[in-house]
Parts: C-alpha cells; sequence; structure tokens
C-alpha cells in the first residue's frame, strides 16, 4: 500500500498504525501493551491484597472477548476466581461499553463480592480493540484495502471534463432565466389564494427607503385559512406605525429566522420549529440541519402577483452536512414578517433522479426532474403544482424537450389533489 | 497545483481552509484536479455506497458543485476537500433514504469503457455492504481515504471513542466476512 499503487491518497502513514498511536496517545492508560497491564496490576495492588499480573479466569476474559474490551484488572479479578456476581458484573460492563463511546469506564463492584472482601475493587475497562482483533482477520482485511487501493481507481475513468463544465454552465443559465422569468409571471391560482389568506392586509403603496432587509422574526406558520387573519393596529416588532415596504428580493434568506412546518416524510430530527439560518444553513441541536435557498436552484420572488409577496425557494432537511433539496416551500410577506404558507407536496429529491429546475409557467409551478442521463432511456419528468384551497399535483411522464420557459411544457397528463401535507396551527 | 493533490487527511473543514492570499486556480487547474481525483474520490464512494454508477454520479455532482462555486473553491488550500466532504454528503444523504424509504434503485451496471471489477473487489464491496452504513463509512474513509480517526470524527460529527468503536466492530464483521469467502477464492 503505496502511494505509487494509490496516489494522492495520504501521508505514508499506515492507518491502522495511526489509529495504534491514536489510542496511544490519547491516555497512556489505555496502551495495550504491557505497560496497561503493570499499570493495572498496579491499581488492584492498591485494592487487593493478592495480585497476579498473568492470571485471568477463563469466564472473564470470555466476557471481555466477546465484547471486544479489555480489562486492566483482570489480573486482579483472578483473586475473585469463582465469585459469580464478579463474572456477572463483568459481562454487564462489558456489555455497556459495546453499547457506549467512551474510551475509558470504571466499574465499582460491591466489597461483598469479593473474597478480599476488604475493600472495592475497582476494575476500569478500557478499549484495546486491536490487541483483540484476530491477526488473520486483520491481515485479511488489509490486504483486502491494499488490493482494492492498488487497482480499483481504474473502474473509474473519468468523463471528459467538458461534462462537467457544461452541466455546471447551463444551471447557472437556468438560473438566471428562470429568476429573470418570475418577474414576469403570470397570475397563478396560488395567487389568488393567498390574496385571500391575505385579506384585509393594507397595502399601501409608500416608497419607503430601501432598508437593508430586517431580521425577520417570523410567526408560527399559519395553516391556509378561509378565515383571513385580521392585520395588528400597528406593527410592533418593527417598532413603526406603518411596516416599511419590504422589497423581496432584499430578504437574505440565507440568513434569516423562519418558523418552518416539520419536513414532510423525513425521519425524526426534521421537526419543526423556528429556525435561524446562517449561510443558508440553520443548526439545531441534534444531527441533522436545515437548509434553504440551496445553491444552485433559484428563489423566485413575488413569482405570482407583485402585491401578494410571495417566496418559492428551496428546503432541505438532512444529517450534517447535507446538501440537498427535499422540497419546495412557499413563503409569504406579511406586515413584514416572513410566513410560512405551505410546502409544495412535491419531494424533490426522488430516487433515481435530480432536480432540475422549477418555475412559474402557464399559470402553474412547472417543477422538472431528469433522470441518470446514462441510463437506456434518459428522460425528463415534469410535474405541476398548483393552489385553490389545496395541492393540485400533475404529473407528466414522457419525453419532453428540455426545459424552455419560453414554451411551457404541455397539460399534465395525471392529476391529483393533496391537502396542505404539513397542517398548521392558526396564528 | 500540487497543494490540490496531497494533504488528504485534513481536508475535513473545507470552509475554514481558505486561505485569502491564495489566488483562485484556474480552469486549467480544476481540470487536472478533476482528472487527478475523480477516479480514487469514485472508488472510495464505490466502496461505501456498492454501486458503481451511483459512485460516479456523486463525485460527479460534487465536481460539478466544485466548478460552480470555483471562484471560491479555488481558493482553498485544499479545494478536493470540497469536493470530498460535499460528495460523501450526497453519499450519506442517498443511503438515508435507502436505509429508511427503501427505496433505492440497485443499479450494478460497472461504468461504461471501464474494466470490470476483480473478484477480489467484488468481495471486499459485498463485504463492506454487511456492514452498518457508519461501520462502513468509518472503515472507507480509514482504509481508503487514509483519514485519521480524530478526522473521520470530525467528518461525522461524532466522538473519537465512537469511531473507534466503529472501526473495531467495523474489522471484525468484515473481517468475518472476509474470511467466509476465501475457501471460495482457494477452490478457483
Amino acid at each position: 500500500m503505496t502511494p505509487e499503487e494509490f496516489p494522492d491518497t495520504g501521508t505514508g502513514e499506515e492507518p491502522r498504525d495511526a489509529l495504534n498511536r491514536d489510542v496511544l496517545d490519547k491516555d497512556p492508560d489505555q496502551r495495550p501493551s504491557d505497560e496497561s497491564t503493570t499499570g493495572s496490576a498496579n491499581e488492584a495492588e492498591q485494592t487487593s491484597d493478592t495480585t497476579s499480573d498473568t492470571e485471568q479466569t477463563g469466564d472473564a476474559r470470555q466476557a471481555t472477548e466477546a465484547q471486544s474490551v479489555e480489562t486492566e484488572a483482570q489480573s486482579a479479578e483472578a483473586q475473585t476466581t469463582g465469585t459469580q456476581s464478579a463474572e456477572t458484573q463483568s459481562a454487564e460492563e462489558a456489555q455497556q461499553r459495546s453499547e457506549g463511546d467512551d474510551s475509558t469506564i470504571s466499574l465499582q463492584m460491591d466489597e461483598d463480592t469479593l473474597e478480599t472482601g476488604s475493600q472495592r475493587l475497582v476494575l476500569k475497562v478500557i478499549h484495546n480493540r486491536d490487541e483483540e482483533d484476530d491477526p488473520h482477520l486483520d491481515e485479511l482485511i488489509r490486504r483486502a484495502f491494499a488490493a482494492y487501493r492498488a487497482t480499483a481507481y481504474q473502474n473509474f475513468p473519468a468523463p471528459p471534463v467538458a461534462t462537467i463544465l457544461t452541466s455546471a454552465r447551463r444551471r447557472s443559465q437556468r438560473r438566471w432565466l428562470t429568476g429573470g422569468l418570475s418577474a414576469a409571471a403570470a397570475i397563478v391560482v396560488l395567487a389568488g389564494s393567498i390574496v385571500l389568506y391575505q385579506g384585509s392586509r393594507p397595502t399601501d403603496g409608500t416608497e419607503a427607503a430601501r432598508e437593508p432587509s430586517p431580521s425577520f422574526s417570523v410567526s408560527s406558520s399559519p395553516t391556509p385559512s378561509p378565515s383571513p387573519p385580521q392585520p395588528p393596529a400597528s406593527s410592533p416588532r418593527m417598532g413603526v406605525d406603518e411596516p416599511p415596504v419590504i422589497h423581496l428580493e432584499e430578504i437574505d434568506l440565507h440568513n434569516t429566522t423562519i418558523t418552518l412546518p416539520a419536513m414532510p416524510d423525513e425521519p425524526e430530527g426534521c421537526d419543526g420549529g423556528t429556525y435561524t439560518f446562517e449561510d443558508g444553513r440553520a443548526s439545531p441541536p441534534g444531527d441533522y440541519e436545515w437548509l434553504i435557498a440551496v445553491d444552485p436552484y433559484p428563489t423566485l420572488y413575488d413569482p405570482f402577483l407583485p402585491e401578494v409577496n410571495t417566496i418559492v425557494t428551496t428546503v432541505g432537511c438532512g444529517p450534517d452536512g447535507f446538501n440537498e433539496v427535499d422540497r419546495l416551500v412557499v413563503l409569504y410577506l406579511e406586515e413584514g414578517t416572513l410566513t410560512t404558507f405551505d410546502y409544495v407536496p412535491v419531494e424533490l429529491n426522488p430516487t433515481g433522479e435530480q432536480l432540475d429546475d422549477f418555475q412559474i409557467a402557464d399559470s402553474e409551478l412547472v417543477i422538472q426532474f431528469s433522470s441518470d442521463p446514462r441510463s437506456e432511456s434518459p428522460r425528463t419528468r415534469t410535474v405541476r403544482a398548483s393552489w385553490n384551497g389545496e395541492w393540485s399535483i400533475t404529473e407528466q411522464n414522457p419525453e419532453i424537450p428540455a426545459f424552455d420557459a419560453s414554451s411551457p411544457p404541455s397539460r399534465p397528463e395525471q392529476t391529483t389533489s393533496q391537502t396542505p401535507e404539513a397542517p398548521l396551527p392558526p396564528s | 497545483m500540487t497543494v490540490a493533490l496531497t494533504g488528504i487527511p485534513g481536508m475535513m473543514a473545507p470552509v475554514a481552509t481558505l486561505d485569502e492570499g491564495m489566488p483562485m486556480r484556474s480552469e486549467a487547474e480544476f481540470t487536472s484536479l478533476y482528472h487527478a481525483r475523480f477516479s480514487d474520490l469514485s472508488a472510495q464512494l464505490y466502496a461505501y455506497v456498492g454501486d458503481a454508477s451511483e459512485a460516479q454520479d456523486i463525485v460527479q455532482e460534487a465536481f460539478t458543485r466544485a466548478w460552480q462555486r470555483w471562484d471560491q473553491i479555488g481558493k482553498y488550500e485544499d479545494p478536493v476537500a470540497w469536493v470530498r466532504r460535499v460528495a460523501w454528503n450526497l453519499a450519506t444523504s442517498r443511503h438515508r433514504r435507502l436505509g429508511v424509504i427503501r427505496r433505492f434503485l440497485a443499479r450494478s451496471t460497472p461504468p461504461e469503457n471501464a474494466p470490470p471489477p476483480s473478484p477480489d473487489h467484488v468481495v471486499l464491496i459485498t463485504a463492506l455492504r454487511r456492514l452498518s452504513a457508519n461501520q462502513r463509512r468509518a472503515m472507507v474513509l480509514h482504509y481508503l481515504a487514509d483519514m485519521s480517526v480524530a478526522d473521520i470524527a470530525r467528518e461525522c460529527g461524532v466522538a473519537e471513542g465512537t469511531v473507534k468503536s466503529w472501526l473495531h466492530r467495523g474489522r471484525a464483521e468484515l473481517g468475518k466476512y472476509l474470511a467466509e469467502s476465501e475457501p471460495v477464492k482457494e477452490v478457483k
């Protein structure tokens, strides 16, 4: 396993050696060598009046080997031969170790379990995994990976770099095109619904100075309701009598706070809540993080009607470092507050396909996917979404020309209707 | 360019490795980087996802995203770090879907114009697929990407002890599976 065999893969440091050294450097007490045996013996001597450095009880050894840990105090434990409770606890401890992540754990045994009966015996269980690895199996693994490293890369010749450059350029062009089209988008059914929802929201045409985007402390996301919320007499959040005119394009979605419903069809961890995004990511406690306005996909500002103040953008939620989009979310601006209207009930990361683009076309939200271009029959799939009290989703599967906003895809073949996936409490 | 081809183990925080003083690399450097690293990154991802086409897709996507942001990524001390991080993120995400939704399409078609995988590779990949995702990830990053326990822990956002646990159990499991396959090889 040399750098020549598999270039660019490291420092020349043997991984296993690195692991061993990592273990050794971390805590001298954890050293799996004779030093640890000596150390354990010393420790045992402090707690047991008769200690052997070499003897081990067979049962205790079985327990530790089964769970791949080794006790420093094995020799001391030997003095407790025949003490069933000690063996049981040792096994329990080993099991506990197998489920935990700590490098070291201690086990205090009841003094009644000791023959000596004079003191507590402290068993320090350490990770000594390498020492317990079967040398034969270890060698098998080394050989297998070495052989793989030496030749596997030959199975993956790089496609022409032009493929990469062209794909990236096409995405950028689509983004620009879609963004431009959004300004001239037609009236859509969704717009009407949102206008209704916003009800008597005052819409003065005051041309306020273009302030930097405020910090959008967003209210809980309401369910679209036939009874529109009444606007407050003033806008206490903004600290002025009349809310300033917020230009949607000035809202920095990557650095704002938004309340989002739970991500549909995602595992626990993508719960709804108010998330503060920084650079497009929000990392609440836990293993999951949220993304919004994910590159390279567009964010549609006011794609329906200028007065409606809607934003359609991408969101994703997944393990830390997640980098995909899951859904489109429709946000709207009301009283200086950016509020979630609903997720568009279309999965954006379906199996075997990738999201190409989305835009407003033919009075609907048109989402286009493509399959693996290397497959025998690469194709695109178009999904249309509109809102009229409930989501109407139509899907078209046949091949269609490349996404071209100037000639929107033909009418759908299948239609389904869905109510909002994430019913939201009224505000 | 040499910078991009070395220093793999220290690649886990690519955003933090932005070198303000480093000029942006050119398209030619991106191309060189791509050709130099595509294959081995794909091989690593293949060992994790178990699907050659999927692995290539993932790496290709990661390089595409890198090129889209090359004005920024190109300034990084080690742009490959960013590429690999994105690739692994994508792989992890797809694998999450495999585990949760069970809808992953199994494809076994080898990459075009590529030699078929050797029987030894198939044995290894098959054995790796029998490990848990975490164990497999740790094993691949450790044995194929030469990453230290600390780096893997940073990459996965877990404690080093957790990584050691994954590696230990992964070794035990993988060794067992490989040992099972040994008699077959001897018969041949």
